[in-house]
């Protein structure tokens, strides 16, 4: 039988861990923010609602489908519910915005170190061996209530720039900004 | 045992002659009193647990709203310190040994304050992973504290709220709910009513069955469940099951409206309309014939005859319902929207007039969660739904510590 007082003292003990819990997921997000590289890649995007997370820009990857490495095509139509890949990001030299990067290429094996990737997952593979990825982090960005409208009105004019700024840290990445024609949210 | 078995079992002992006739007034006289003093608990306690919940939502609220004016880690703070505060009066209850009041309510404040604050950190630090995720993560935490605290509304919470954005998916981490299973058993064994977690349980069930065999299994197997559940006799947990059933679906279609059903059948196409007008129809027909044949036998026997007005009610309600699904589906919601008020503030009335506290504290905590859900998952301004919420929250514990000062001073 637990006394009131042992009992107290678990659910201390149980109380402190859901703090490290929370603390933790911060403190990562706030390492990656801090070492990783960072990456700007082009989006666009709508604003739905979020009943516990207020307003969020919907952000589509505007190059979404991606060179699958010819030696991996096989393994991954063996491959069942959407693996994981490693999508290699390439500097866009043509931009005229500092760190803009591109998808160059996915593979199914982790790349070696100090090549920039992300991790993310394969969804359809087509015919040419373009394979679709979907990186569900990157597709939402949370904005102020009254804000969001207004900067889904102005991501819906085509001539609009949408870059998501992220930080990558050996494949994982934190999202840093949203800049929409030159101004930072 | 439940008092109206205790009560059937005194008059058996008293007409066997192991009882005087004034041994059994007396006892009588104490169970009625015990349940009176039950009732009163169970009041108190549903007023702090919608106070709670309501609270709660409107702490949610401001944070949704997305505050530009407070760096990211003044934000992190804000998001802890909820939290902190339930931690801390859970500790000091837990050590002053409070009553099971405060406890059932300050779990489901944990629960909630600790989504609240995972929710916010999500948002400050783009952390854009589902809402399945943060509830899977929620449920995770919080399973030590369903078994150590007894926290039977946090495990709710937690099973319910996953349930809820399950999706069409078949995600296996979701069988995590299944860790509560054990906790659920014993409140079973221990005679206490489950009737929220059975109903989620069942629908968790329903959804992997689906998974498993097909979608539009579900709405057949829901109609099955229902028939069955209604015409079994002589049980009146299937009874009262089933009536769960149709009015957490009305429920449903009221409060978040006809999409509801996508949710509800899980299926990507409407499945009442694949079913067809007819068989959809003739499904909820042979329910209602078989619930009043059922109805016609107990009233035979003498035996909850009152409750032929419910059976009508409910089965008319269920008809309903399918035709104006059928015929006129962007009606659906708003006439919904006034069948449930009404028929939930008409059972309000009704029950404080016959003193059935019972009933008064179901029907009032669905319109209070109607409410909820209606006004959270619409469309208004996030710092008029933070505001109200707040206030009706604040009312309902307002309103406990009133009744519990009037119980104290004995003038209730």
């Amino acid at each position: 039988m637990i006394t009131s007082r042992s009992k107290a003292n678990i659910a201390l003990i149980l109380f402190i861990l859901q703090l490290v819990l929370l603390i933790s997921i911060v403190g990562v997000t706030k390492y990656i923010s801090v070492a990783g590289t960072e990456v700007k890649i082009q989006m666009s995007g709508y604003d739905p609602y979020d009943f516990l997370r207020g307003r969020y820009l919907s952000l589509t990857l505007e190059n979404r489908k991606v060179k699958l490495l010819d030696e991996d095509v096989e393994q991954y139509k063996e491959l069942y519910q959407n693996p994981t890949l490693y999508v290699i990001l390439e500097p866009v030299i043509a931009a005229n915005i500092k760190n803009v990067y591109t998808f160059a290429y996915a593979s199914l094996s982790k790349p070696p170190k100090g090549t920039l990737y992300i991790q993310c997952k394969g969804l359809f593979l087509d015919s040419d061996n373009m394979i679709s990825i979907y990186a569900e982090p990157l597709e939402k960005y949370y904005v102020n209530e009254k804000l969001a409208p207004k900067l889904e009105n102005i991501m819906s004019d085509e001539t609009s720039e949408v870059y998501l700024t992220i930080k990558v840290l050996n494949g994982k990445y934190a999202i840093d900004h949203l800049t929409i024609n030159g101004a930072d949210y | 045992m439940t008092n109206s078995r205790k009560l059937k079992f005194l008059q058996k002992l008293y007409q066997q002659g192991y009882m005087t006739k004034e041994q059994l007034e007396r006892a009588q006289q104490d169970l009625v009193y015990s349940k009176q003093n039950e009732d009163t608990n169970k009041i108190l306690l549903i007023f702090s647990l919608l106070g709670v919940l309501f609270i709660g939502a409107g702490i949610l609220s401001l944070f949704a709203y997305n505050w530009v004016i407070f760096p990211k880690f003044i934000k992190t703070i804000l998001s802890i310190i909820p939290l902190l505060i339930v931690q801390g009066l859970l500790y000091w209850k837990l050590q002053t040994k409070g009553s099971k009041v405060w406890i059932q309510s300050l779990s489901l404040a944990l629960g909630l304050s600790f989504t609240a604050a995972l929710a916010l950190i999500y948002q400050t630090y783009q952390l854009t992973y589902s809402i399945q995720s943060m509830f899977l993560l929620t449920l995770v935490v919080m399973i030590p504290a369903i078994y150590l605290l007894d926290g039977y509304y946090l495990a709710l919470f937690c099973v319910l709220s996953l349930v809820m954005t399950i999706d069409l998916t078949m995600n296996y981490y979701t069988l995590l709910t299944l860790a509560i299973i054990p906790y659920y058993i014993k409140k079973l064994k221990s005679d206490e009513s489950c009737n929220l977690l059975t109903l989620c349980y069942m629908y968790y069930g329903l959804h992997l069955s689906a998974q498993l065999v097909h979608y539009s299994v579900l709405s057949y197997v829901l109609i099955m469940i229902a028939i069955l559940y209604t015409t079994l006799p002589y049980h009146r947990y299937f009874r009262k099951l089933s009536k769960i059933i149709l009015y957490f679906i009305l429920f449903i279609i009221a409060s978040i409206g006809t999409e509801a059903i996508l949710f509800l059948t899980a299926s990507s196409e409407l499945d009442l309309k694949n079913m067809g007008t007819i068989s959809s129809l003739v499904f909820l027909v042979i329910l209602s014939m078989f619930t009043y044949y059922r109805q016609f036998l107990l009233y035979q026997h003498q035996e909850h005859y009152v409750d032929i007005l419910d059976t009508i009610i409910i089965s008319l309600i269920g008809i309903m319902t399918t035709a104006l699904f059928i015929l006129m589906p962007t009606l659906l919601p708003f006439i919904s929207f006034f069948i449930l008020l009404g028929l939930c503030t008409a059972k309000i009335v009704l029950n404080i007039k016959e003193a059935h506290i019972p009933a008064t504290r179901r029907y009032l905590f669905v319109l209070c969660s109607f409410l909820l859900f209606k006004i959270l998952f619409n469309d208004i301004d996030l710092i008029v739904k933070s505001i109200c919420f707040i206030m009706i929250g604040s009312g309902f514990i307002v309103s406990n510590f009133y009744i519990t000062k009037r119980i104290r001073r004995g003038t209730i």
